[in-house]
């Protein structure tokens, strides 16, 4: 009962999120300055033909008009017309997100592959020499911007690795792409059995993801780390190893899945945050995904591209927010009834 | 451990444990060999900074000379970090962009502290409508990720460095609101508070003595790491073209001049982005062992 | 169990007999009409070429940018066509039409087109088709159809018969037929086919919806496919009016790629054919050295300048711009845009009309501390700021020349990078056009109209090309009674005399005419760059020798 209840009010919060959301970047977009009207038609335009486009786009009306506007449209599906591609917006974005949910997937991945060993290691380790390392080498990966990341890599592989093998620095595919069923590259090659594609595909998104991956390392091997020492204090690793069973036995099959809780928690919000923030290392892999759309949208005052983005960057991140509370309070069971949840 | 010692005591005695524990910190902040060693590359990069025009080779490279002649010229002797693209030193550049990164971070998470901390405490004390509101805007805030709307506010106002400081600092005030608030809702149901509220205290005693400092630990560790943070992304925006103008040798600025050269002429992008690392590294583990240290809980 | 399998009965068995032929029949039938054609393959030529942009749009009413106008450029014929002679002189000539005539008073032209061009789907064009694509682009008002601002108005072509139509002009404009190359002619018939409901009452949406993703012209080229962001493919049209040689690429294949280093990696190893014309000179320098690889280099018809904003102080003082001009290093910055000669004036050196007596400026710092002294600043009283296009690095470090420059005889510079949708935005209004900015400017049509009127008459004030606000009655009244002469040969030198007035006024730093390099593979013939955005990519002109 009580579930169903907190999860009606949820969404209801996180109806009322997007439409503040909503506002506060339809506002921002419109306040930009830079004249939609005058981009969209090209330098030459003249001010007649400005004017004429500025009617057609509906600018001339009061601001919370256009807002009306726009949100009935976008229930509608119609998320706008974008200045550079003169298509419905939805459609670019729908474009987009496969790549940008592609490369977030694989990079959430390789961190939590790598993120939990080291995190383990280094509770298992507490204030030991390995602790110490893991921890530097955690807080290594944060502490690059990604872009730099990016780039670095970039460097070392045309110096380096181009030299024996042919291997992309850019880009997310060099053959053609394979026929578009899921969006997604490496599902969908492997789907119509186009191993060239799929090949190229993998080799265009290992930079890109590793780079994406980094600053999530270290995060994941510090919630890891913190969660199995914290059940180390627990009274039943105490029973256990009285008992005499196996160290390893004990942190991989218990202490880990306790642990994992609140390492699933940050999974969820560094899928969505990640999705948000990859921008960076789209644009200097030239990944086209969401992120480096969005980065031209705004560089070029793409009002309705602008909006789309961050509306659905919004809701991802608030549903994604939700998914993993939900299943917070699903699996530790203390918290589905009580207070608040933040 | 210090944390009881606080919320057991009464208004006048805390002062004196308070002192307790700052040493027995320091004592425990000594031992922890990554704090030393973040605290260490802090110290140099803010002496780089102050020292910047009497230990580069070439600290006129810094201004707006050029020299085309020179442009481009790998690793020397002469120039350790090579030249860029208008012939200026690299290394001496790189040394006075730490000063554009320190105040870009220290003005930031000041204005984001002074924004946010009041607010939060507001949001705590006065249940209601007022709370609701400020609690709705920040969640609104909270929903896109801060240099999102950093960026989102840089491309409305002209690019430059202070732009992109009042930028950041509207992305990065919600997280300190929701972290007071959020430490101001768990003391509100404490006794001690309940019991100075019948002994008549108004709501900003209970504010500045009981709250804040509980929230004083949170927020250095946040601050410190913050820091890092806001390096990061200013060094993205200004990577993006959006911060600090040529020919300012911010690092950020620095990375993004000379990124159309990659991957073949590299020196110019790479030095300045390891500075950026280096710097946001020694944040990052002076951060990590205060949290440590101060036995915080921050995400 | 044998006596279940006898058990199958007639029903069944008749029932899988029938599939069974069915399936043969069936076969059979796909393979023989519907399967491979053994007729003579053609031999596939196809030809690959990057583009540093996505295409915006196909429809020939709205293309303005380069990539989108290289699309219309190649699915559809203009009227007109710019064309570049051996010996280097560009001239308009006569495309679709046959010939033509004008009255004497310059305000109607009257053409006749040849005969038996074809569409794509096989329709003829005639004048109506001339007449409906001329109207179209009035109508919709994007694109280039602000060249006929004033000049024309929807239904003022007039059809007289099958192949000869008329154009009424509103007033007298000398640069006329040279606005011809923009207009190119859609399908009238194919688009009423397939309109939308719109805003243009009985044409609907004029057929807009359908020309996003369909082409309706007449051009050498029609579009196969089009992933957007992607790649776009255009295949040959064998029917073409002017029929074809005998390598020209069957297929081309343009591809988005917007990093300069993949361009380069990719065009390396063989993969992309050419090149395209916006890498840096350096990377030029690089590629020709490598055998089997030419590089085409000409005078563009682009200048690079710096505009000062003339109702600005202290870009108001005519002599402190003066003072500007004279300090600005040329050589080193001619240099930086690997060795482009000096601009003279406003309009491009190559184009016919381009006055050679204008006055150019060369750096003198003892004549512009001479004029800073007169124009009443002190050294060191003033900063202005200057704005270039933040992706830009060759503005960039023009940027920085000209600071070190200025700075020597004491006037202060703010660097300001902005991105160009910005520039264009700050360009609407006086006191937000910067002091300077960072210009560059590429002839639309092959006449000077466009780059004098177009940029220094008072009634174009507004947009990024008159970004210098230049108010001067006496030039703006040679102009007119230029644009207002029916004799061509008298229109120029009126042309003339207004570039040397507008030269005189120091409305901006005249930095370099820029150099148009593109880079192609040796078994690339026939490129040829009349110089206008876009029609070198006309890919009718080439041929693919020597490649496997």
């Amino acid at each position: 009962m009580k579930y169903t209840e907190y999860l009606a009010r949820r969404l209801i919060m996180i109806v009322f999120t997007i439409l503040g959301l909503s506002i506060l970047i339809f506002f921002i977009a419109r306040v930009l300055p830079g004249d939609p009207a005058r981009l969209a038609l090209g330098p030459e335009a003249s001010e007649a033909q400005v004017e004429r486009l500025r009617e057609l786009l509906g600018l001339n009306k009061p601001l919370y008009i256009q807002y009306f506007d726009y949100v009935l449209r976008l229930i509608q599906g119609d998320w706008g017309l974008s200045l550079l591609t003169w298509r419905n917006t939805l459609y670019d974005i729908l474009d987009r997100l496969p790549a940008s949910i592609e490369l977030t997937t694989i990079a959430l991945g390789f961190a939590v592959i790598v993120g939990v060993p080291i995190g383990v290691l280094a509770g298992v380790n507490k204030d030991k020499k390995t602790d110490y390392i893991s921890r530097t080498f955690a807080l290594t990966g944060l502490s690059f911007p990604r872009f730099f990341v990016g780039i670095l890599l970039q460097v070392f592989v045309y110096f380096c690795v181009a030299q024996f093998l042919d291997w992309p620095i850019s880009g997310r595919i060099g053959t053609k792409p394979p026929v578009r069923i899921t969006g997604f590259y490496l599902i969908d090659s492997l789907i119509t059995g186009n191993l060239r594609a799929f090949v190229s595909a993998v080799q265009h998104i290992v930079l890109p993801a590793f780079t994406l991956s980094l600053a999530s390392i270290a995060q994941i091997a510090r919630l890891t780390r913190a969660g199995i020492i914290e059940q180390y204090r627990k009274d039943y690793i105490l029973q256990a190893k009285a008992l005499g069973i196996p160290e390893n036995l004990i942190i991989y099959k218990y202490m880990l899945k306790n642990a994992f809780t609140s390492v699933l928690t940050i999974i969820g919000l560094l899928y969505g945050f990640l999705i948000g923030n990859a921008f960076m290392v789209e644009t200097v892999f030239v990944w086209p995904g969401l992120g480096y759309y969005g980065v031209r949208a705004l560089l070029f005052k793409d009002l309705n591209a602008i909006v789309g983005v961050v509306i659905t960057i919004g809701i991802i991140y608030a549903f994604v927010n939700l998914i993993v509370d939900l299943l917070y309070g699903y699996i530790d069971p203390r918290i589905r009834y009580g207070e608040e949840i933040r | 451990m210090s944390r009881a010692v606080l919320e057991a005591g009464i208004s006048e005695s805390t002062l004196k444990y308070k002192l307790e524990d700052l040493r027995r910190a320091w004592y425990r902040f000594k031992k922890n060999k990554l704090s030393i060693a973040g605290l260490s590359i802090i110290l140099f990069v803010v002496f780089m900074a102050i020292a910047a025009p009497y230990i580069s080779p070439y600290p006129e490279d810094a201004g707006a000379v050029v020299k085309f002649e020179q442009a481009y010229q790998p690793p020397s002797w002469e120039h350790l970090f090579g030249t860029d693209e208008a012939g200026r030193d690299v290394l001496s550049r790189v040394i006075f962009g730490a000063r554009y990164s320190l105040t870009l971070a220290f003005v930031v998470l000041t204005i984001a502290v002074c924004i946010g901390v009041p607010l939060g405490l507001i949001a705590g004390l006065y249940k209601g409508l007022i709370s609701d509101i400020i609690m709705r805007v920040t969640d609104v805030f909270l929903a896109l990720p801060s240099i999102v709307l950093a960026l989102a506010v840089t491309v409305v106002l002209s690019p430059s460095l202070i732009n992109v400081m009042w930028a950041m600092a509207f992305g990065w005030w919600p997280w300190y609101t929701r972290l007071v608030y959020g430490e101001a809702l768990s003391v509100k149901q404490e006794d001690f508070v309940e019991a100075a509220k019948l002994l008549g205290a108004s709501k900003i005693r209970i504010a500045f003595k009981e709250i804040l400092p509980n929230c004083i630990s949170p927020i250095i560790v946040k601050i410190t790491l913050d820091m890092g943070f806001v390096i990061l992304a200013g060094a993205g925006l200004s990577f993006l073209g959006l911060g600090a103008q040529p020919p300012t040798p911010d690092w950020g600025t620095m990375m993004s001049e000379g990124r159309s050269h990659l991957p073949t002429i590299w020196w110019p992008t790479v030095f300045p982005g390891l500075a950026v690392c280096f710097t946001v590294l020694g944040f990052n583990l002076l951060g990590d062992g205060l949290r440590d240290v101060l036995d915080v809980e921050v995400t | 169990m044998l006596i279940e399998r006898e058990a199958i009965t007639r029903l069944q068995a008749v029932a899988i007999a029938v599939i069974i032929a069915v399936a043969v029949i069936g076969g059979i039938y796909y393979y023989v009409i519907m399967g491979p054609t053994p007729t003579t393959e053609e031999k596939k030529i196809i030809f690959t070429y990057p583009f540093q942009q996505i295409v915006s749009t196909i429809d020939p009413a709205k293309a303005t940018d380069e990539t989108s106008c290289c699309a219309v450029i190649n699915m559809y014929d203009p009227l007109f066509f710019p064309v570049k002679f051996e010996n280097g002189t560009r001239k308009t000539v006569p495309w679709l039409v046959e010939e033509w005539f004008v009255s004497e008073d310059g305000m109607t032209y009257t053409m006749k087109l040849k005969e038996g061009i074809k569409f794509h789907d096989g329709t003829e064009l005639t004048a109506e088709d001339v007449a409906f694509s001329m109207d179209r682009m009035l109508s919709i008002g994007m694109g280039f159809s602000y060249l006929w601002e004033g000049v024309l108005q929807p239904g003022d072509t007039e059809v007289v018969d099958k192949y000869t139509f008329k154009f009424h002009l509103r007033k007298p404009y000398s640069p006329f037929i040279s606005t011809l190359i923009q207009l190119f002619v859609v399908n009238k018939k194919l688009i009423m086919e397939h309109l939308e409901p719109g805003d243009f009452g009985e044409y609907g949406d004029y057929g807009q919806k359908y020309l996003e993703d369909h082409d309706a012209g007449s051009g050498p080229y029609k579009l196969k496919s089009w992933e957007r962001g992607v790649e776009i493919v255009f295949e040959k049209f064998d029917d073409y009016w002017r029929g074809w040689k005998e390598n020209s690429p069957t297929e081309v294949h343009c591809k988005v790629i917007l990093e300069e280093a993949t361009v380069v990696t990719l065009f390396k190893k063989g993969e992309l054919d050419m090149t395209h014309m916006w890498l840096t000179p350096e990377t030029f320098e690089e590629l020709k050295q490598i055998p089997g690889v030419i590089v085409d280099e000409d005078l563009a018809l682009q200048i690079f300048h710096i505009p000062m904003n003339m109702k600005k102080p202290p870009t108001d003082n005519k002599w402190f711009r003066y003072a500007i001009c004279y300090a600005f290093d040329y050589e080193t910055a001619c240099e930086l845009a690997g060795g482009a000669p000096q601009a003279e004036g406003p309009v491009p050196l190559p184009v016919e009309g381009h006055a050679e007596d204008v006055l150019v400026f060369h750096r003198n710092v003892t004549l512009a501390q001479y004029y800073l002294n007169k124009s009443g600043y002190k050294p060191g009283e003033v900063t202005i700021d200057i704005v270039y296009i933040t992706a830009v690095e060759l503005e960039r470090k023009i940027c920085l020349l000209l600071k070190s420059n200025l700075e020597e005889i004491g006037i202060g510079v703010n660097i300001i990078g902005e991105t160009w949708g910005r520039l264009c935005d700050l360009a609407t209004s006086p006191e937000t056009a910067p002091h300077l900015s960072c210009i560059y400017d590429r002839m639309k049509t092959l006449h000077p109209d466009s780059h004098t009127y177009g940029k220094y008459h008072s009634s174009v004030q507004g947009t990024w090309r008159s970004i210098s606000w230049m108010e001067n009655s006496t030039i703006d009244s040679i102009l007119e009674q230029a644009r207002a002469t029916a004799d061509p040969e008298e229109a120029l030198e009126l042309y003339k005399e207004a570039q040397r007035l507008i030269t005189y006024e120091a409305p901006a730093i005249f930095v370099f005419n820029n150099i148009h390099r593109i880079a192609m593979h040796d078994w690339v013939k026939g490129y040829v760059d009349p110089g206008i955005m876009s029609f070198d990519l006309y890919w009718w002109n080439l041929e693919i020798i020597g490649r496997d």
